[in-house]
């Protein structure tokens, strides 16, 4: 495809073409990449270098950080829920499908983290894959920072040749539709997963059709769309949309969804989040305030991404004592926190001596 | 450039060494303290080839057995490198582990471990023994021969490299888990806590030894001939045993064939349950439970087998050498230790957990 539209030469060596078939970094979930960026670099030369061993270590670990601290820890109390949603108060639920936002995103997140880092320890560049999605400040927006590979894959080679916005408002409604549909059915081939892409579909469709009047609105009321307070509001309120989304994502079937989704806005008794069924939902106390604390470690890291401030670059400019405490901090805190290694099952060691 | 480059391959070596002392560091505060502590102390804070006898084997062992008493009376050093119900072989991996750190004059194995033939009659109980041990190639070769025919890759991984399982067990942490094991009972266990039993009856009949107890047995004897260590065996008083009268006559049986088949191999075996008029053993008094003796029972065959230690090998009396200040300071610090216990014992507040150290 790219060769027919000239952005690539055709790779006539089969030994490469294999190699950038199979480079084991991304072949299993890892950034979906191109032939354009990565083909290239499979043909120069790679030096050893030690920043980006350096860099790359880290940002494997922060992926393992994402992945086996936070993702892994939080699908044990989702899928404690969500496969027992009938059990369970309508805050509850609530908290499981705010969790299961951080989940789903550390998951990928943190295997695109991975291969990156690992490509960039051998001194390849693969492209980032999330751009700290949940600070969205519109559907769209969000769409631009999340799986980015896929979506500009679907972009390029789904959205474009049917036509994109070319033909008209109509006809790219329904490519924005048929393309979110697809992707859907990309993520697995069940009902849930369709209603899924057919949400963030019709998202953007009521979000281009109402522009106007949210134009209007801003005009109206003389909101500074710059001011902090609106930002957040849009941030907060499309953090809440895609979370809609994502209870379809993860229930085990539609009605499922709809009877969650009916629960969470029917069954509300805040006070279950103070009586510690929070902590009785497959992780206990400590493990569930730990994940909380690692999602604030990770909210942080997120906003300076956002924001543009390169941690890791201010991290290498520090001294030595400071870096390597903060390497060997962040090495024990995925080793001892992170989910792996069979269960240590206190019961398992008690014996029953009569 | 070439400086640079210098520079930064040694800070990355300096880096990894400290990650991995740093790595033992909170490995074993997360570890289960629980029965390992006492192979972890022998190997990280007895001195080096400081000891003169190393005492091995299962709960019989370091209940039964008590070092500070040998010095107390004799100046000799020794340790009950113990394990619940570690069973023969592991006791050879763990000697053949052990004495690359310590070089005894005699290894004096309690033989109740020849009766535990199963390979691994509980894979946690293997844990706690392996635990204590740092990695080294007798260790994995004692996993190995223990549990791969029982157990898959992965599930084997845990007992060499603990992190992996107990990083997990890092919410139920608490002060004792920063602590290191205590030190002072060298590796014995008195328990003042009494049953009373009636006398069992002596067996003299014999039965076959386990094919797997015969084929450790001529390794450990081939590993001191080797090592120039002196090996003899001695065997705890019971009262009888938990699983009913059966059990108690075959553990009897294995015990007198054991000791005619060392006795053969020319290799000393005290019976202790045939010399319970000699040491005058109380079975009223003398017992923790129906398998253990408590220190009352434990000081009778003490007396007898250290006895016979200092008579029958060239052990050397220390209390007088200046390197061993800290075995003699060490007395007060034991004392006192029994006379809490006691205390505590008397009135009735000993703690009655039921704990792995329980186990045969």
């Amino acid at each position: 495809m790219d060769v027919y539209r000239k952005e690539i030469y055709a790779e006539k060596n089969f030994g490469k073409y294999a190699l950038f078939v199979s480079f084991f970094p991304q072949l299993v979930a890892g950034p979906i990449e191109r032939s354009k960026n990565l083909l290239k670099q499979i043909s120069v030369k790679h030096p050893f270098r030690f920043e980006n061993m350096r860099s790359g270590l880290l940002l494997m670990l922060f992926g393992y950080f994402q992945k086996v601290v936070l993702a892994d820890n939080i699908a044990t109390l989702v899928n404690q829920v969500y496969d027992n949603y009938t059990q369970y108060d309508g805050t509850v639920l609530a908290v499981a499908t705010l969790l299961f936002a951080v989940q789903i995103y550390c998951d990928f997140g943190g295997y695109s983290s991975i291969a990156i880092g690992a490509a960039r320890i051998m001194g390849f560049n693969l492209m980032e894959n999330f751009n700290a999605p949940y600070l969205a400040n519109s559907v769209a927006d969000f769409w631009r920072r999340w799986h980015i590979s896929l979506s500009t894959w679907f972009r390029d080679y789904l959205y474009i040749p049917l036509g994109g916005n070319r033909k008209g408002k109509l006809r790219k409604y329904m490519n924005l539709l048929v393309v979110f549909i697809t992707s859907g059915l990309w993520h697995g081939a069940s009902w849930h997963f369709v209603i899924w892409g057919g949400i963030n579909g019709i998202y953007q469709v009521i979000g281009e059709i109402m522009q106007p009047v949210r134009d209007k609105a801003v005009e109206i009321l003389h909101i500074d769309r710059k001011n902090f307070s609106h930002q957040l509001m849009k941030i907060i309120a499309t953090f809440l949309l895609i979370n809609l989304t994502w209870v379809f994502f993860r229930a085990n079937s539609v009605t499922d969804a709809c009877t969650i989704i009916r629960n969470i806005f029917t069954m509300q008794n805040p006070g279950t989040l103070f009586d510690g069924v929070l902590y009785n939902l497959g992780i206990e106390r400590q493990k569930f305030n730990m994940v909380l604390v690692s999602i604030g470690i990770l909210a942080v890291i997120d906003i300076c991404k956002f924001k543009n401030i390169h941690l890791m670059g201010k991290l290498f400019k520090q001294e030595i004592w400071f870096r390597w405490f903060v390497y060997l901090c962040a090495v024990f805190y995925v080793l001892i926190f992170g989910a792996y290694g069979p269960a240590f099952d206190a019961g398992q060691f008690i014996y029953f001596q009569f | 450039m070439r400086r640079k480059r210098i520079f930064r391959i040694l800070s990355v070596i300096i880096f990894l060494v400290l990650f991995v002392i740093v790595y033992q560091k909170v490995e074993r505060v997360l570890s289960l303290k629980t029965g390992s502590s006492r192979i972890y102390t022998f190997y990280h804070e007895e001195k080096k080839d400081s000891l003169d006898v190393v005492f091995m084997g299962s709960s019989h062992a370091y209940y039964g057995t008590h070092p500070m008493e040998f010095w107390k009376e004799y100046g000799v050093t020794s340790y009950v490198l113990g394990s619940p119900l570690q069973n023969i072989g592991t006791t050879y991996y763990l000697m053949k582990d052990a004495i690359k750190r310590q070089h005894p004059k005699v290894i004096a194995v309690e033989g109740f471990c020849t009766y535990h033939v199963d390979k691994v009659k509980s894979d946690r109980m293997l844990q706690t023994a392996m635990d204590g041990m740092p990695l080294s190639l007798n260790k994995i070769q004692l996993g190995e021969d223990m549990l791969a025919d029982q157990f898959t890759l992965e599930e084997r991984l845990p007992y060499y490299i603990p992190f992996l399982q107990y990083h997990s067990r890092w919410p139920e942490l608490d002060s004792d888990d920063f602590k290191n094991g205590s030190n002072i009972y060298k590796g014995g266990k008195p328990v003042f806590k009494t049953r009373s039993f009636p006398a069992p009856p002596i067996i003299t009949e014999k039965e076959e030894l386990p094919e797997n107890t015969l084929i450790y047995l001529e390794k450990m004897i081939k590993l001191c001939e080797e090592n120039d260590i002196e090996l003899m065996f001695y065997l705890t008083p019971f009262a009888g045993a938990r699983d009913g009268e059966e059990v108690y006559i075959e553990l009897q049986k294995i015990y007198n064939s054991l000791e005619e088949y060392l006795r053969e191999r020319g290799i000393p075996c005290i019976n202790y349950a045939s010399l319970v008029d000699e040491i005058e053993l109380d079975f009223s008094s003398d017992f923790k439970d129906i398998g253990h003796l408590n220190i009352n029972g434990a000081k009778k065959v003490n007396i007898h087998l250290f006895q016979y230690l200092w008579e029958n090998y060239s052990l050397e009396d220390h209390r007088e050498e200046k390197g061993y200040t800290i075995w003699n300071d060490n007395i007060e610090i034991y004392d006192k230790k029994l006379e809490d216990s006691r205390n505590k014992t008397a009135v009735g507040k000993e703690t009655e957990v039921v704990d792995l150290e329980e186990q045969d």
